[in-house]
C-alpha cells in the first residue's frame, strides 16, 4: 500500500549529502532527508582544553546536539548520548590519544526522524573530516503503524511517526558484514547472525516478532544508506 | 602469588575473564540470574506514595508527590506527571553534587519515554473537574547507590509508587477551592493511612495503569549475556542492551547505545526473553509487596 507522499513501506526519502559547507571547521556534512536534514561540523583531533577531557589512551569525543528552535533538555542530552556512543564505535580513536574530537549537529529542518538524520550527518562529518574510521554507521528509523493491519515504514515522516503504534531509531554497522565473516571463520563466534545493530531506541508497544522485524527491515534500510554514504565520500 | 583483591584491581578484565570462562560471576551467580531483589513500599510518609528498590546493591527511592493544579487550556481534561531522576553524590564515585549529571538527564529520558510511549499513565485519570482542577504528580527518583543496571531498578521504584498511589477524593467547591471530600484537613495523613484500609474506600482511588512495564539490562561479554551486571561488570561490558517488556510480553523499549560489538537477530531475541522471565519474577515481586503493604494498613487501623 501507498503511503501519504506516494512512497512504498520500505522506500527511504529522498537523501541527498552535502560536505565541506563550512570553511572554519575540520569537516561538515549536511545530511537530508526528505524534509529532515542536519548540519554536522567536526573539529579535531585537537588538544583537549582540560585533563578531564584528556584519556592517555584514546581521543575523546564529545557531541553537542543544537535542536531547531528551543532550548537543550533531556532529550537532546539523550541523543548527545547516542551519537557520542555510536561514533565512538567506529572511530579508531587509539591513533589520537590525549586529544578532543568535538562533533556539533544542527538540526536544519524536522520532519521525522531526526535522530538518525543527525547520526548519519555526523558520520559523513567525520569522514569529511579524515578521522581515521573503522567503518561507517547508518542510521534509519522505522514506524509500525497501529492495528493488526498496520504496516512497517521505513523512514517515517512526522506524520507517520505520530500515528504509529511505535517507533524506532536504529544505527547498524553494515559495511563491517564481510569482516565479521572473515572473524567468524578465525573461530570467533562473538557476531553470530549479521544485523550488526549498534544502537537502538524504541517508543512505544511493539511484539516480539515486530521488533525482530522492524530491525531487519532496518537493516536492509541501513545498506542502502551506507552504500550512499560510501559514494558521496568518495566524491572529492 | 598476587592476591585476588590485588589481582583483581591490576587486571579488571582478566581477573572478569576468569570467571566469564568459567560460567559464573565474581558476585557467584550464573550468568543468567538478575541480584536479588526486594521492594519496600510506604518508606517515605510525607509522600504521598513512595518506594524503596533494592536490586543487589543498586538502591534507588522514589516518591510521589500530588498537587492540585489549574487545568491547562490545551488538555482542559488531563493532569499532569513530571519525572525527575537524581543520582545522589554518594550513589558512586563519579557522582557530584550541583547540576544534574548526564547520567541523570539520560535516565529522566528513558523513564519518561518508557511511561509516555507505553501509556502507564493515562494522564485523564488525574483529572479532578475538567476545564478547572487538575491532579499534577511529581515523580522524584533518587538513586542512593549505583551499582548497575540502574535502569531497570529506578523504573521498577517509580513503578511500585505509582501502583501504591493512593489520590484523594477531592470536590471543587463554588468559590473554586479545593475540598477533600469527608476528610478533615488536619492529619490528613493519619486520616489517609485509616482510609487506605477500608479496600474501596470513597475518599481514596488508586491509579489503574494502563501496564507494567520490567526492565531488564543485559551486558555482552565475551560474546555471552550477563543478566543484570553490576558496576563493576558494567565498566569491562562490549555492549549493553535493555529491553523493557510488560506483563503481556509486549516490547515498550529496546535500548542499545553504542558498545565496541553489535548485536545480532539473536542477540536481541535472547536479550528479550530474558526480560520476558524476569517481568514475571518482578511482577510477583510487586504484587506481594502491595498485598503486604495492604495488609500492614489494614492492621494499623483503628478497629
Amino acid at each position: 500500500m501507498e503511503r501519504a507522499d506516494g512512497r512504498r513501506p520500505g522506500e527511504i526519502r529522498i537523501v541527498r549529502c552535502e560536505r565541506g559547507l563550512l570553511s572554519r571547521a575540520d569537516g561538515s556534512a549536511q545530511w537530508t532527508q526528505g524534509g529532515t536534514s542536519c548540519l554536522a561540523s567536526v573539529a579535531g583531533p585537537t588538544q583537549a582544553p582540560t585533563s578531564a577531557k584528556e584519556d592517555a589512551e584514546r581521543a575523546t569525543l564529545e557531541v553537542v546536539f543544537k535542536p531547531r528552535a528551543g532550548l537543550v533538555g533531556s532529550t537532546e542530552k539523550q541523543y548527545e548520548a547516542l551519537i557520542r556512543r555510536s561514533c565512538e564505535a567506529v572511530i579508531l580513536a587509539a591513533l589520537h590519544p590525549r586529544t578532543l574530537i568535538q562533533v556539533v549537529v544542527q538540526v536544519v529542518s524536522d520532519d521525522g526522524g531526526v535522530l538518525a538524520c543527525a547520526l548519519n550527518a555526523a558520520c559523513a562529518a567525520l569522514v569529511d573530516a579524515a578521522v581515521p574510521l573503522r567503518t561507517l554507521c547508518a542510521a534509519v528509523s522505522m514506524a509500525q503503524e497501529a492495528g493488526p493491519e498496520g504496516q512497517l515504514l521505513l523512514d517515517p515522516s512526522a506524520a507517520e511517526a505520530a500515528a504509529a503504534a511505535a517507533v524506532g531509531t536504529f544505527a547498524y554497522l553494515p559495511l563491517l558484514h564481510s569482516v565479521s565473516e572473515e572473524v567468524s571463520a578465525a573461530g570467533d563466534s562473538i557476531s553470530g547472525g549479521d544485523l550488526q545493530l549498534l544502537t537502538s531506541l524504541t517508543r512505544g508497544r511493539l511484539t516480539s516478532d515486530q521488533l525482530l522485524d522492524m530491525v531487519e527491515a532496518g537493516r536492509q534500510g541501513a545498506d542502502r544508506l551506507a552504500a550512499f554514504m560510501q559514494q558521496a565520500a568518495r566524491q572529492v | 602469588m598476587l592476591q585476588a583483591d590485588a589481582f583483581q584491581r591490576l587486571y579488571p578484565d582478566k581477573y572478569l575473564t576468569k570467571f566469564i570462562e568459567q560460567g559464573v560471576r565474581p558476585d557467584g551467580r550464573p550468568l543468567s540470574l538478575a541480584r536479588a531483589t526486594s521492594i519496600g513500599l510506604g518508606v517515605v510518609s510525607t509522600a504521598d506514595a513512595s518506594a524503596l528498590v533494592k536490586i543487589g546493591s543498586t538502591t534507588v527511592l522514589a516518591g510521589v508527590k500530588c498537587e492540585v493544579m489549574p487545568a491547562v487550556a490545551d488538555a482542559p481534561d488531563e493532569g499532569r506527571l513530571t519525572l525527575q531522576v537524581e543520582l545522589a553524590p554518594l550513589c558512586c564515585s563519579s557522582a557530584r553534587p550541583g547540576r544534574p549529571s548526564e547520567a541523570a538527564a539520560l535516565l529522566t529520558e528513558q523513564l519518561e519515554g518508557l511511561l509516555e510511549g507505553a501509556g502507564v499513565v493515562d494522564r485523564r485519570q488525574l483529572c479532578i473537574d475538567p476545564g478547572k482542577a487538575a491532579w499534577a504528580l511529581y515523580v522524584d527518583v533518587y538513586v542512593l547507590d549505583a551499582d548497575g543496571s540502574l535502569q531497570d531498578a529506578c523504573l521498577l521504584a517509580v513503578l511500585a509508587a505509582l501502583s501504591s498511589l493512593q489520590l484523594h477524593a477531592v470536590t471543587l467547591d463554588d468559590a473554586g477551592n479545593i475540598q477533600k471530600a469527608a476528610v478533615p484537613d488536619a492529619g490528613a495523613a493519619a486520616a489517609a493511612a485509616a482510609a487506605a484500609a477500608v479496600p474501596g474506600s470513597p475518599q481514596l482511588r488508586r491509579l489503574s495503569l494502563g501496564c507494567q512495564p520490567v526492565s531488564l539490562t543485559c551486558g555482552v561479554y565475551l560474546g555471552r549475556l550477563l543478566v543484570d551486571p553490576t558496576a563493576e561488570e558494567e565498566a569491562l561490558l562490549e555492549a549493553q542492551l535493555t529491553a523493557t517488556v510488560d506483563a503481556e510480553g509486549g516490547i515498550l523499549g529496546f535500548y542499545k547505545a553504542g558498545g565496541s560489538v553489535t548485536a545480532s537477530q539473536q542477540r536481541v531475541q535472547q536479550c528479550v526473553e530474558a526480560a520476558k522471565l524476569r517481568s514475571k519474577e518482578v511482577q510477583g515481586l510487586l504484587q506481594q509487596a502491595l498485598d503486604q503493604a495492604a495488609a500492614a494498613a489494614a492492621a494499623a487501623a483503628p478497629s
